[in-house]
């Protein structure tokens, strides 16, 4: 068992900012807008009479809201902490998988509507047509070879496809996104009929792509490296929890100067010869005390085997924090903490940090097997040492010992007679947790006290 | 990393270095007219029509119609987006021998646009012989109404 520390070093909160989701909302659709006025203001609807207008005008509209949706996907997934702060990882990559759609099928409508407008001028067939596009405007081949890959993109996430690919080969096409972005930006400039004739339009285009730029450097370079040279993470401990579970204990310098909390988690990246080009997120599975930084992993892939045998001193980047399920959403005194299997690493930081009166605190911990159970001695010791209640809910469904799920509507309530008066942090699979969320709903505990964090890839 | 990534990575750069060397004609003339520009300054008359293309051989003043078989006739106005394009075109018995443009959008990056299409607009009719000439990319409103001023032109000569 690790040893506990009995009283925990403060470290600095991460700082927060006084955003709303409605200020976000505000800014995304206003630049939406902002984008369609300026096309409306060159004329955009003047050409809808004219040969070929319809298809031509369209195919300018597409073209503008396609790239800035395109834009707008990148600082969804810029690991912004302001976003984060606000929606939470889980819920940005939910809406940038939905606008990522939009934006392929906007993109395509683009290359077909400008087409067949040009065709339309030029007395010739879409194919020829097309054909003059790719090969004597300028730089349309190149976004064409982007739109293509930008279609690589968007195909390999279609969820038959993206359950069949190995995480690292889709995400690997996915970085081509970046690469179609910028392929695509010089023929908007030259030849993009809103942008060749006014320079202020051209001025805010570039602005855009140099504040979205900005973003993804800053929070995805920047900061995991700023942190490195300050921290200066590296491998103390690998040790076994549990069969396929092992907890890996980092230290460096000034950790007591790492604003982090419990619950949070970072996107890690381990620098050895196999480790070095993927990041992966995982909770810190204790709290932070100043000392070291713990985290706790299951096997359940390549990647996950590989960290199994990763050595003391192996140098670590840390990309965060960031995480939702904090102390930073606390509503009420009372506390209700569901895991499910691993799940239960941040909920292990938060059952030592949370600030609870002795009496007010209850775990359920769900696993299907004992052989999955981590944590156990520590578990009780904060438990005892908290005054609270721990409740082991051990067994496959449909067993003898365990007809019906334990976490039904029917028996949470059992279990927690005051749940609606609890806040409840909750982590596990998403089924699970999906589960839990259903029966929380039947048993109508307002939503503003239920804390999560999906992990799924 | 594995070695996928690594020849994914490179046959990306390879694709990468070809688009971007890839030139469009159009960037090819514009790139001619350049080097023309530059090095015709000691007597460039600096108008949007004419400026910087080498004099043409033998040509004939636009305005005086020396001999019954030289027409010079000025095209209508073709308004459109970013302004205004008219061409005049002359004729010597029956082959385009010069033709200029006479009014072109003026106002800042239009202005600049017109510059740089007129003389590749002016030398495509005159190896074409006709207004049946590629629309510049870029330049695609200018070049049509361009063509179709002179399209309208040549048809009252021919008339």
């Amino acid at each position: 068992m690790a040893a506990i520390p009995t009283t925990l070093a403060r470290v600095p909160m991460p700082r927060t900012w006084r955003l709303k989701p409605i200020d976000v909302a505000a800014l995304l659709v206003g630049n939406g807008l902002f984008i369609a006025a300026m096309w409306w203001r060159h004329g955009g609807l003047d050409q809808i009479p004219t040969p070929g207008g319809p298809f031509i005008a369209a195919g300018q509209l597409t073209a503008l809201l396609g790239t800035y949706t395109a834009l707008v996907q990148l600082v969804l997934m810029s690991r912004s902490p302001w976003l984060d702060q606000l929606f939470g990882m889980h819920r940005l990559a939910a809406w940038h998988r939905w606008i990522g759609f939009a934006t392929v099928w906007l993109l395509l409508g683009h290359g077909a509507f400008t087409t067949i407008g040009y065709a339309a001028i030029g007395h010739t067939s879409p194919i020829g047509e097309l054909w003059l596009l790719l090969t004597t405007f300028p730089y349309v081949l190149m976004a064409t070879a982007g739109m293509a890959m930008l279609i690589a993109v968007g195909v390999t996430s279609v969820r038959i496809a993206r359950r069949k690919l190995a995480y690292e080969t889709w995400h690997g096409i996915h970085l081509y996104g970046y690469l179609a972005i910028a392929l695509a930006t010089a023929h908007q400039l030259v030849v993009g009929s809103d942008f060749m004739h006014d320079p202020v339009a051209r001025i805010y285009w570039i602005s855009l792509y140099v504040a979205v730029a900005a973003m993804v450097l800053t929070f995805r370079v920047g900061q995991p490296i700023a942190i490195s040279l300050r921290h200066r993470l590296r491998v103390a401990n690998v040790v076994t929890e549990a069969p396929g579970v092992v907890s890996v204990y980092l230290v460096g310098c000034r950790l007591e100067q790492l604003a982090v909390r419990a619950g949070q988690y970072f996107v890690w990246r381990f620098l050895t010869r196999d480790g070095w080009w993927r990041g992966h997120p995982f909770s810190l599975s204790a709290a932070p005390n100043g000392e070291y930084l713990r985290l706790t992993i299951k096997q359940s892939g390549d990647y996950t085997r590989l960290l199994q045998q990763l050595r003391p001193g192996t140098r670590v980047f840390a990309e965060g924090p960031y995480g939702v399920l904090t102390g930073a959403r606390r509503t009420r005194p009372h506390l209700l903490l569901i895991a499910g299997g691993i799940g239960i690493a941040p909920l292990r930081a938060l059952l030592e940090e949370l600030p609870v009166a002795r009496g007010n605190l209850t775990l359920l911990y769900r696993a299907s097997d004992w052989d999955d159970v981590v944590f156990r001695d520590e578990i009780d010791h904060l438990v005892e040492q908290r005054g609270g209640l721990v409740r082991y809910l051990v067994g496959r469904r449909g067993t003898r010992e365990m007809p019906t799920d334990p976490l039904q509507a029917r028996a949470l309530r059992r279990l927690v007679p005051d749940i609606g008066r609890r806040d409840i942090y909750l982590c596990g699979s998403i089924q699970m947790m999906e589960a839990v969320e259903e029966s929380l709903e039947i048993l109508r505990v307002p939503p503003a006290q239920i804390h999560t964090e999906r992990f799924s890839y | 990393m594995p070695k996928r990534g690594v020849i994914s990575a490179l046959l990306t750069a390879i694709g990468v270095v070809l688009l971007i060397n890839f030139k469009t004609p159009s960037q090819q003339g514009f790139a001619a007219f350049n080097r023309q520009t530059v090095t015709g300054t000691t007597n460039t008359d600096g108008t949007a029509s004419a400026g910087g293309t080498p004099p043409p051989t033998a040509t004939v003043p636009p305005t005086a119609a020396a001999t019954p078989t030289t027409k010079t006739i000025t095209g209508p106005a073709i308004s459109y987006f970013f302004g205004t394009a008219q061409v005049q075109v002359t004729l010597e018995n029956g082959k385009i021998t010069d033709v200029t443009a006479v009014q072109l959008p003026n106002e800042g990056q239009s202005a600049w646009i017109s510059q740089q299409v007129a003389p590749i607009l002016r030398s495509e009719v005159l190896s074409a012989q006709s207004a049946q000439i590629n629309l510049i990319s870029g330049a695609t409103y200018t070049s049509a109404a361009y063509r179709q001023s002179l399209q309208a032109a040549l048809d009252q000569a021919r008339a």
